[in-house]
């Protein structure tokens, strides 16, 4: 489903180029849960953003569903994050300004859906994560692990192949972590969800079926 | 998904209370001021227009050129009729003969009034339309009258007041014959009262035939299809037919009714001449309103794109999950454009309020409710929709190119393009204002000047009295004079033709110069008695002023003023005296000469002006009057006035506010500069006010760190301000260029002015240096003064 293959990140600064990620490959098949880990500064962020199309690498080559994605268009990248792509990050981003309803039913809005599919589609994700009474509080109004299980109905509202997440348990005190990596874990086995994790925790790593390590930009085999 | 647009652009305009407070109020101001600027300018455009026949009237005037350069004047009376008969092109012809009587319908109810001695066909030239009365018949005797619905429910408090009577002057009788429509007030020409031709011309007088007695306004109607260029060119065959009496040579001219408000020429010196636009304000509005407008739009653009830092996220979450740059800028047009909607029906309300205001001060009815402005409504709406989206496309289609990683990273910097570009918003916007504010200061201090200018006469503690001619007064100046004088509280007494500040004739003159030939000039003449130069304090400077002692002061003696002496070509005043003049067929010896006086407002430059003893032209009486216990003194003149002169209503002024009278026009247009400058400060204050408390919030945490490392209050204070500052600054320097030159060209306009200070700029500079900090310093102090602990936590 995803192949990186030889792929470079660097930034100049002054003459000198300092890499970030140097001479990474590798495949994600469908349905698997994979956890990025690594020192800070290892590049995790950087290859999970990537990944997820936020970013662009200055050299090799990236398919995605057996296609290059490596250059995209902005529209056709829009296109993926609307339909195949979700994402989770670990300061949750939700709009502070909308409702946890609203929140959810943004990536839906976006991609179209009309009015009737966005109500059962959000209907159907408050039921499954138990957030129903919490509708129509705004994001302040909740505790992180709620905030994080928003986050996390916001990006699979869209049924993504995939989704990347970004430390999702990295502000989340050990019990709210236990419950949104269970959740990630079902989603991964239930929905045949992708899921691409860059995680500190070895425990939070256990959730998945592989650990890619990077240090210093490479990975180590 | 458009509900969604504006569900997100309510969110943002609650959550973001003073960024939408300032774009609201900038903007329902700013509308409010560009509707307004509008109606005046449409206002003034609109003369005459709604005459149905406006583009085939033409006012006919006469150029008469004498040595001294071109004096406009109206026209004769005899023109009308031999136009009519010589050209068949012409399908109609009115004369209007302007004048002011004291209008009475009993001994207590009177006024003063403008009133129009009018040909029938005024009624079928312009479109006045009747209520009541026939117009082919209203005029067929002396002293008929038509009243406008205004004057008859006045008067008589119903418009049903045919033969019913008023009283002119107190003495003559005159009888309502019809009662028409109000003429609108944009007309070059108003009066409520049109007296029949034959009140004015009576039979036995040559006023029909004289080709030189000037004073009518005529108006020509053109047969349809008819060239009015072609027209015009005949004209001068006609006046060729027709020599004036002192044989200068003379040109009919022909303006097209459409431009006389805001071109036509003044001509004429009658009481109540007809209104004159000024074409400068126009422009001046207009240019000010789009200012004042443009301020209003910076604050928006600047604080949108300020704010789009804090909305850095939620942009980068959007794109995410899979909005395209498309929908993002529709999401900030729609804020915009709901700002401005907003902002649109706060205006609508405001203008409501405020349009007594602005008719006070424009002294126009130029509004008359939005209801009845649908045209203005539904443009003005367009405004605000077009104001919206131009406003909302720079920060919409910056903040949609934003790339989601970094923002979502928080790493968002501000771009430097963008920084500049604020900066210079608020220049521009502080240069507006700058200018705008010395202007006023430039504006009132010429306003102040020409009211408090020595102007060669005592205008103080002068009371008069127009008595209109009346021969129970004129024709015995001296008893009535003593009389008066002998009141407790007067001193003194004059009687003239004119005063200061005053109308009056102008006779063409002839004098001796320094060449030793009779030269002839346009002079401005008075008609005065003895007393009068004492009376109003004016200075003899060659010669003597008039005396009873000679008995050739009586019609053969002239006094001239220094403008003449110059005229003639004399270089000392002395050398005038005991030349020879002769004036409306009179002849006599100059025997003295004053030093100059404005006896015109100092628009105007000071012409020469004759003086001779003449009675026959006395309309004013001028008594000196004691400043203690002027009541008891006002009522004892009342009580001896209605002895002298039973049922003349005793109308009086005071010489200096005579004078100022005429700067009512420069008044307010003081006034309205001072609204517009005030609200464009207080807008550029309002964008200044959210951009520190923008700044202040993104600089929280190094304000913090400052602190713990033992930054004062005052340096905090001077870190946030100081960069704000620095842009006045520059505004000034900016502005000070283009304020000196556009002031300059304004006080042109004034043939007596101040000169341009640099004090002005100074003044005004401090006071926008002032505001600004004023501005500031609300939110930098909150800054300064916040416990560094909690601010650097929320980091």
């Amino acid at each position: 489903m995803i192949q990186l293959k030889k792929i470079y990140k660097y930034y100049n600064t002054g003459s000198k180029k300092a890499y970030v990620l140097s001479d990474v490959s590798l495949d994600i098949a469908e349905g698997e849960f994979v956890s990025i880990m690594g020192p800070s500064g290892s590049g995790k962020s950087t290859l999970l953003h990537i990944l997820g199309l936020l970013e662009e690498a200055n050299e090799g080559e990236y398919l995605f569903l057996g296609e290059n994605v490596s250059k995209l268009t902005e529209k056709k990248r829009t296109e993926l994050h609307r339909n195949q792509i979700g994402f989770v990050f670990q300061a949750y981003h939700l709009i502070d300004e909308l409702t946890v309803y609203e929140n959810i039913e943004t990536p839906l809005l976006y991609k179209g859906l009309n009015s009737s599919e966005r109500k059962s589609r959000v209907a159907e994700l408050l039921d499954k994560f138990n957030i129903v009474g919490r509708k129509d509080l705004f994001p302040s109004q909740l505790s992180g692990g709620q905030q994080q299980l928003v986050g996390i109905a916001r990006a699979i509202a869209g049924n993504p192949k995939v989704i990347f997440a970004d430390e999702p348990t990295g502000n989340l005190h050990s019990d709210q972590a236990t419950e949104i990596m269970e959740l990630f874990k079902k989603l991964n086995e239930q929905e045949k969800v992708t899921i691409v994790q860059v995680t500190h925790s070895e425990h939070n790593a256990t959730y998945g079926n592989r650990v890619i390590r990077l240090k210093d930009g490479l990975i180590q085999r | 998904m458009i509900k969604h647009y504006f569900k997100t652009t309510f969110r943002y305009l609650r959550a973001y209370k003073l960024f939408s407070a300032i774009n609201l109020v900038g903007l329902a101001v700013a509308f409010s001021v560009v509707y307004y600027a509008v109606l005046f300018v449409h206002f003034e455009l609109s003369y005459d227009q709604f005459n149905t026949n406006a583009d085939r009237i033409l006012r006919l005037s006469t150029n008469v050129e004498t040595p001294a350069g071109i004096t406009h004047e109206t026209s004769a009376g005899a023109v009308a009729g031999a136009v009519q008969s010589t050209f068949p092109e012409v399908e109609n012809t009115t004369r209007i003969f302007l004048d002011y009587y004291i209008v009475q319908k009993d001994q207590d109810a009177y006024g003063e009034e403008t009133l129009a001695y009018a040909d029938p066909s005024v009624f079928s030239v312009f479109s006045f339309p009747l209520i009541s009365g026939n117009a082919a018949t209203v005029f067929n005797n002396p002293y008929a009258m038509v009243l406008s619905e205004t004057a008859a429910k006045k008067y008589f408090g119903t418009t049903d007041c045919i033969n019913k009577t008023l009283t002119l002057d107190g003495k003559i009788t005159a009888t309502v014959t019809g009662v028409m429509k109000d003429i609108p007030q944009n007309s070059h020409f108003r009066t409520d009262i049109f007296l029949s031709m034959s009140s004015l011309i009576k039979e036995g007088t040559n006023w029909m035939t004289n080709w030189s007695r000037f004073g009518f306004s005529t108006y020509v109607l053109l047969k349809e299809n008819v060239s009015a260029a072609g027209f015009t060119a005949k004209l001068a065959g006609l006046a060729k037919e027709h020599p004036l009496k002192n044989n200068l040579q003379y040109s009919l001219v022909a303006e097209p009714l459409n431009s006389l408000y805001l071109h036509g020429q003044a001509r004429g010196n009658k009481a109540g001449a007809t209104a004159s636009g000024n074409y400068t304000n126009i422009y001046v509005f207009s240019i000010v309103a789009i200012f004042v407008l443009f301020i209003a739009c910076f604050n928006f653009i600047n604080l949108t794109t300020a704010l789009s830092l804090k909305r850095a996220k939620e942009i980068g979450v959007r794109k995410v999950t899979g909005a395209t740059r498309q929908q993002l800028t529709y999401q900030f047009l729609t804020d915009a454009l709901t700002v401005s909607l907003i902002a649109f029906a706060i205006a609508v309300i405001l203008c409501a309020a405020l349009q007594p205001f602005v008719n006070n001060i424009t002294g126009k009815v130029i509004a008359t409710g939005m209801a009845g402005n649908i045209k203005f409504a539904g443009l003005f709406l367009m405004l605000a929709i077009v104001t919206g989206l131009l406003s909302g496309l720079y920060p919409a289609l910056v903040l949609a190119r934003f790339k989601p990683v970094s923002n979502l990273k928080g790493k968002f910097v501000n771009n430097v393009k963008g920084l500049i570009l604020r900066k210079g918003l608020v220049i521009t916007q502080f240069t507006i204002s700058i200018v705008l504010i010395i202007a006023t200061i430039v504006v009132y201090s010429q306003l102040n000047f020409m009211q408090n200018e020595n102007l060669g006469f005592k205008k103080e503690h002068n009371l008069v009295i127009d008595f209109h001619y009346d021969e129970r007064i004129g024709e015995h100046g001296e008893s009535v004079m003593a009389e008066l004088a002998s009141i407790p509280g007067i001193h003194s007494a004059s009687i003239s033709s004119s005063i200061p500040g005053r109308s009056n004739t102008k006779y063409p003159t002839t004098i001796e110069g320094a060449n030793k030939e009779p030269q002839e000039l346009q002079a401005d003449a008075y008609f005065v008695d003895y007393n009068f130069l004492k009376q109003y304090g004016l200075e003899v400077v060659a010669g003597r002023g008039f005396s009873k002692d000679f008995a050739e002061d009586m019609r053969d003696a002239m006094v001239i003023n220094e403008s003449a002496v110059k005229r003639l070509g004399f270089n000392n005043a002395a050398d005038a005296i005991g030349k020879p003049f002769s004036q409306r067929g009179g002849n006599g010896l100059i025997i003295g000469v004053i030093k100059d006086f404005h006896f015109h407002s100092l628009h105007e430059a000071i012409m020469p002006l004759t003086m001779q003893v003449s009675p026959g032209f006395f309309t004013f009486l001028t008594l000196g009057i004691a400043s203690e216990n002027m009541a008891s003194t006002v009522s004892a003149l009342q009580k001896k006035w209605s002895a002298i002169a039973p049922g003349l209503p005793l109308v009086y002024n005071f010489a200096d506010d005579t004078f100022n009278a005429q700067y009512k026009a420069d008044n307010q247009f003081g006034k309205l500069f001072v609204c517009f400058a005030v609200l464009s400060v207080f807008i550029s204050c309002l964008g200044l006010l959210g951009l520190t408390s923008f700044s202040t919030v993104q600089r929280t945490k190094e304000i913090g760190i400052r602190k713990v490392l033992g930054a004062s209050v005052a340096s905090i204070i001077a870190l946030i301000t100081k960069e704000f500052i620095l842009m006045v600054f520059i505004a000034l320097i900016i502005a000070t260029p283009i304020a000196a030159i556009s002031m300059k060209y304004w006080l042109n306009d004034f043939a007596y002015h101040i000169p341009v200070k640099a004090q002005y700029f100074l003044m005004a500079g401090m006071l926008a240096i002032l505001v600004a900090l004023l501005t500031l310093s609300v939110q930098s102090v909150k800054a300064a003064i916040a416990n560094p602990v909690k601010t650097l936590k929320t980091e």
